[in-house]
Order: structure tokens, then sequence, then C-alpha cells
């Protein structure tokens, strides 16, 4: 399946558990989402200036009883830490698409997956140890089977009422060279 | 120049079912809490709290009490804000050139930068500026009735104030939720 289908995939979840607006900044790692999410007519896309910032706007859109995710990369999570935590202390139940970058550099052995060199291996070490550190459960979107998973995140955030990550990748759409 | 008490009695006197969202410690000085209410403690994000307020709930005024030192740390705030153009927001900052909490540390740029003139450039065209409350109140009035977005600069004395609210964190978000949720089904 083309990536761009995978993208329509998570579109139509998201909509599916009553999400009208998502938040983002620019990641190259989800870009494939970009075009099922623009051309949707019932969705609200918003772009801002920071990771912090769109947390801080879903967190009000949430409290106004409207359905929101932020769609951000990694990277600007890490920027986003202070609005992190405090979204975590808000028991916000918000599910937060963070795409993976870097996880496109992991090489298939017949161990399994393992780490390759990256342009950032700061990102590719630290991303799940630093979600792991504010206690907030992820799931990793890695296939188009995992698409499915975005729903289980939804309820997670419900049934915990706190937020829950799902971190999205491309790197089995991965090509060589880009 | 305003002190910040009267600056909050006279928000909380004219205002009824707008959303009121202070930034860090623009909280002291409640007698009450207002119905509809959010105190915001994510240092810098006052500002996209209330923006997203402000698109979820069109058919009401969202004032936020911001600090100047708590956007400057939000600073492309006021760009969103420029370019969504929600008109229901009025963004309060509350200038006394400090960081209050910490211990009344002066913020960079205090007497050189315009918080005014960077909402400006930012693409907000409603800018307004107070020292003293008699024109802020008469302001508010006008503000309360018009279309937004709207910045105002309202240059205040340092000061201390009442204490925090008795409510959790957690608790005072859901009042929000719970009171916008009961309005929507009136």
């Amino acid at each position: 399946m083309d990536l761009a289908d995978r993208g329509q995939m998570i579109v139509d979840q998201l909509k599916r558990y009553g999400v009208e607006y998502i938040v983002w900044l620019p990641d190259s790692e989800t870009n494939f989402i970009n075009a099922a999410m623009e051309s949707d007519p019932a969705l609200n896309i918003i772009k801002c200036c920071s990771e912090g910032e769109a947390l801080a706007i879903v967190a009000g859109l949430h409290m106004g009883g409207k359905g929101a995710v932020v769609l951000i990369e990694n990277n600007g999570l890490f920027d986003a830490g202070n609005a992190l935590r405090w979204v975590a202390d808000s028991r916000f139940p918000l599910v937060l698409l963070v795409g993976y970058i870097s996880y496109r550099y992991m090489t298939e052995t017949p161990e399994g997956r393992i780490w390759s060199d990256a342009y950032w291996p700061g990102v590719r070490d630290l991303t799940e140890p630093f979600i792991k550190a504010f206690d907030i459960p992820y799931y990793l979107i890695d296939s188009d089977e995992d698409t499915k998973l975005i729903g289980e995140a939804f309820e997670e955030a419900r049934s915990r009422s706190g937020p829950v990550i799902a971190l999205l990748t491309s790197a089995d759409g991965y090509v060589a060279g880009t | 120049m305003m002190q910040r008490n009267e600056l909050l009695e006279t928000v909380q006197a004219m205002t009824t079912d707008e959303i009121i969202v202070p930034v860090m410690s623009a909280i002291k000085g409640w007698s009450e809490l207002p119905d509809y209410f959010y105190w915001c403690t994510a240092m810098g994000y006052g500002s996209s709290v209330a923006l997203g307020l402000a698109l979820a709930r069109p058919e009401r005024k969202v004032i936020v009490l911001d600090g100047d030192g708590s956007l400057l740390m939000n600073l492309g705030s006021l760009v969103t804000i420029a370019d969504l153009a929600p008109p229901n927001l009025i963004h309060v900052v509350l200038e006394n050139g400090l960081w209050e909490l910490p211990g009344s540390i002066p913020i960079p740029g205090r007497g050189k930068a315009s918080l005014s003139e960077m909402a400006r450039a930012a693409g907000i065209e409603s800018i307004h500026e107070y020292d003293e409350i008699g024109d802020f109140k008469a302001g508010l009035e006008s503000l309360l009735h018009v279309e937004g977005p709207t910045f105002v600069s309202a240059k205040v004395e340092p000061g201390a104030g009442a204490g925090l609210p008795k409510q959790t964190l957690v608790g005072i978000t859901r009042r929000l939720e719970e009171a916008l949720a009961a309005a929507s089904q009136a």
C-alpha cells in the first residue's frame, strides 16, 4: 500500500474518534499524512509557531469541548518539555501524534532491528526514554496494520484521563537517498 | 500606573459569562473564581490556551490575563493569533517588567522592548495601551462588545496579592470543562 494511503487510514481513525482539529508543525517523518488531512473538509488544520504552543492550543480546544490532536515531530516534543509536563500534570486525555524522526535508520538483521548510524543519534536514543520519563504511554505506528492502534490510544487516553502518544514512522516506506 | 489587584477587580466586576484565563501570578487577587475560569500554570502558554478556548467557543469572549515575562516565552503565539484572528479573544498583558514569582526578577528588554509593537508587527490590528485604571475600565467596556482579536497592554505596579486558589490543577480544569459543557446543554 502506498504511504499516502496510510495517511488516509490515520485520518480516518482520527475522525472516528471525534477529532475536528489538528494542530501541527511540519514534520518530515509524517508528511505522508499531509494530503489526507489537508483535503478533508471535516478537519480544521491549524499551523502554529512552536510545539509547546500546539500542545496548549489543543488543551484549550479540548477544554472547550472540541476533539483535537497535535501532529508534531519528536525533536519538537523535546522542545515542548514544560508544556508536555503541564499536559500530563493536568491529566488532559489527549492523543499526541509524534513523528519519529531517526526511526528509519533501523536496519533489519537476523536478530531483529538494530540501530544504524543516524544523523541525530540523540534523537534516536532519547525519544522513547524522554516519553517514558513523563510516564506517558505510547504506541508505535510502524505499518498500515499498526494504524488501528491509534484507536487504542484514544481509548487509553480516556480510560487513564491523561495523554497518550502515538509515535508515527514512515520507516517501511523509506526510500534510500531521501 | 495601575495596581494589579485593581485591574483584576475591574475585570471581575465587568465580566459575567466570559472565559477568564489568568496566567501564573495573575491568579493572585481573585476574591472568588468566575464560573468560566482557567488558571494557566504552563509558563508562556496562556495566550495559546486562550486561543484554543476562543476557537472552541466562538459564542463567548475569552479574556487571557497574561504576563509580560510569560508572553516573551511564546511570542510566536502573537503570529498564530493574528493568523487565525478569533474575534472573541482579548489578550491582556499585565506589564510590570518582572518575572514576579521567582523573586521579582527584571525581564529582558525592560523599558526597551514593546510587546504592543510586536503584536502589531505580528498582524494584530486592535492594539490598546493603558496606564490608569479608569482608562482601562473604559477601554474594557468597549472591547467586550467589539470584534477582536484584541491586544491590551496594561502597565501595572509590581506587587503581591492574595494567595493561590484552593482547587487542584485538575480540579480547575474539570471545573471549566463541566461549566462549558453544562452551558452547551442549557
